[in-house]
């Protein structure tokens, strides 16, 4: 299988002030990891373990501190900007909050257009409404604001939106953790249709097991800022060696 | 067993609409019962409703409300009980902490009995202790802890005077899996601990079954079936139960197609005039058109539906 993505010894730290005293809080500990292309990814852990960190760190939306990212053979750690803009189209990300990843000045079909960039306007237009269509969006709803829409609704545009440069690669940071289960539904069917239609690789974080069991291919454990366990899935989930993926297995409800 | 709250015939809207239609339960004595349901289906509103707060526009219409066979229905009986005999615990649980405040003041706060300070600063480190928080915690801020550990802080605040009632409205949507683990184990203990019972509320109907002796499931203001937790977790009546259970991914092979829901919840401005369910369902029949169907008692469970016999709503 091709490798898309290759990090090695990503460390980052955070530093926080209070008020007598500088702290310095490492999210990230010598993390090493290989994601493969056409693979679900599953990066499971708790809130405060970092898993959002990485996330971001690996698209270098946070810079890290020290370690490699290469993507396919491509160093990109310490790429300028510049260089790697002609990259980022192809890795994309969806966040958690739907009603906080999208501009509440645009319309929809404005937000998606904006991630096209080939093409006259109309070419563009019409771009976007087969991109909302293939979400589920309809047509009449191109012209609509953000707060017009359910919070389903809402992240099927942002998944509009990450598809609109044609990317490989998506980062889905609990991309269904705000949203209803019968909803949750939807969008997880949403995610397996499209990874088959434009052969995508995902990066899926949650803190849900149960979502990590049905979607992932590969599960790594985080852990207060390591990744502490990394396998198949279904090796992970008959077979856990380290206590903290035990004690997550145990609290199943 | 005691019946603690008992709901009857309770509906509620205004001249336009109607939010809740005909709602009977009963909560007996250290019982947890869910209520369970999509975003809108009117959960939330039925605990409102219990404790008389509800939005400005909104009222109830019909029905009456008892606890502990003492009737609550009107505004100035539940004044007298809310914060006492009944708490309440919500979903976000930073935004419903003073930012200003420790959590040991804002627990004091809370306190209605008359007693002096010493007691009231003993009665809190024990409950801080029951809770299992350290005793830290008395003299620190929201912000410094966690979103669990403030969720345990707001419990404190709901159970410090003995309720024997605590409504929970989401408590455990906005943290993780394992978090949220330890706040349902907590909720457990309480029961026994402290003669309490609970009304959860979730969309989640693994977690109710997990949590609750009892499931209520929610439709459009409707209860559209009853039972005991497992038995309509593992078998489900009512097609809208059915369909709830059917999009949890832990039912289905690996990447296999998740049979969703199709279609919305109806606008509480045109609801069906049968079923409210019909538009949605599967099984659906000529007779559930146009009328609504009544509470059917059925394998030890009440149900609404058409499919388990014909009685109508009078």
């Amino acid at each position: 299988m091709e490798r898309l993505w290759k990090v090695e010894e990503l460390s980052k730290t955070y530093e926080v002030k209070s008020e007598l005293k500088k702290e310095k809080i490492r999210v990230l500990k010598n993390i090493n990891l290989e994601i493969f292309k056409g693979e679900i990814f599953g990066l499971v852990g708790e809130s405060g373990s970092g898993k959002t960190t990485f996330g971001k760190v690996l698209l270098r939306l946070i810079e890290p501190d020290s370690g490699k990212i290469i993507y396919k053979n491509i160093d990109i750690t310490n790429l300028p900007e510049k260089i790697l803009r002609k990259y980022r189209k192809n890795f994309q990300i969806i966040f958690q909050d739907p009603y906080k990843s999208l501009n509440p000045r645009l319309t929809c079909g404005y937000t998606i257009m904006e991630g096209i960039h080939e093409g006259s306007k109309k070419e563009k237009i019409e771009k976007a409404i087969e991109l909302l269509n293939l979400v589920g969006i309809k047509r009449e709803n191109f012209y609509k604001f953000p707060h017009q829409f359910s919070g389903g609704e809402r992240q099927r545009i942002a998944i509009a939106r990450a598809l609109s440069t044609n990317p490989e690669f998506i980062v889905c940071d609990e991309p269904t953790s705000n949203l209803d289960v019968s909803i949750q539904g939807q969008i997880l069917n949403l995610f397996l249709e499209l990874k088959e239609k434009f052969n995508l690789t995902y990066l899926f974080i949650t803190h849900n097991l149960k979502i990590v069991k049905f979607l992932a291919d590969r599960v790594g454990i985080m852990f207060k800022g390591e990744i502490v366990e990394i396998g198949k899935t279904e090796e992970i989930f008959e077979n856990p060696k380290h206590f903290y993926t035990k004690k997550l297995l145990e609290s199943k409800i | 067993m005691k019946e603690i709250l008992k709901l009857e015939n309770i509906s509620v809207g205004n001249e336009e609409i109607k939010i809740l239609r005909n709602i009977n339960f009963i909560v007996k004595e250290k019982e947890i019962v869910s209520i369970v349901g999509e975003s809108g289906c009117g959960k939330s509103m039925t605990l409102r409703t219990i404790i008389n707060l509800l939005p400005k526009n909104l009222r109830i219409l019909n029905g009456r409300i008892y606890f502990e066979n003492k009737e609550i229905t009107d505004f100035k009986e539940i004044e007298k009980i809310r914060g006492r005999k009944i708490g309440m615990i919500f979903q976000e649980p930073s935004s419903y902490l003073n930012p200003l405040f420790t959590i040991g003041t804002q627990i004091e706060e809370a306190i209605k009995d008359q007693i002096d300070k010493e007691e009231k600063r003993n009665k809190i480190f024990k409950i801080l202790k029951e809770m299992g928080l350290s005793p830290n915690v008395y003299y620190q801020y929201p912000h410094q802890l966690s979103g669990g550990m403030q969720q345990r802080a707001i419990i404190a605040m709901a159970i410090i005077n003995n309720p024997s009632l605590l409504l929970a409205d989401e408590p455990t949507t906005a943290l993780d899996l394992t978090t949220a683990f330890g706040i349902l184990n907590l909720l457990k203990n309480l029961v026994l601990l402290h003669n309490l019972s609970i009304i959860f509320v979730t969309h989640d109907i693994s977690l109710a079954r997990f949590i609750s002796n009892r499931i209520i499931v929610m439709y459009a203001g409707m209860i559209v079936e009853e039972g005991d937790a497992n038995l309509v977790y593992n078998n489900p009546l009512h097609p809208y139960t059915e369909k709830l259970i059917g999009c949890l991914p832990e039912k289905y092979k690996k990447r296999e197609k998740i049979k969703v829901i199709e279609g919305d919840i109806p606008s509480y401005r045109n609801l069906p005039e049968g079923c409210p369910f019909y538009p949605r369902c599967e099984y659906k029949m000529g007779i559930c058109e146009k009328n609504i169907p009544g509470k059917i008692n059925f394998e030890n469970r009440i149900i609404r539906c058409f499919k388990y016999g014909k009685i109508m709503e009078s």
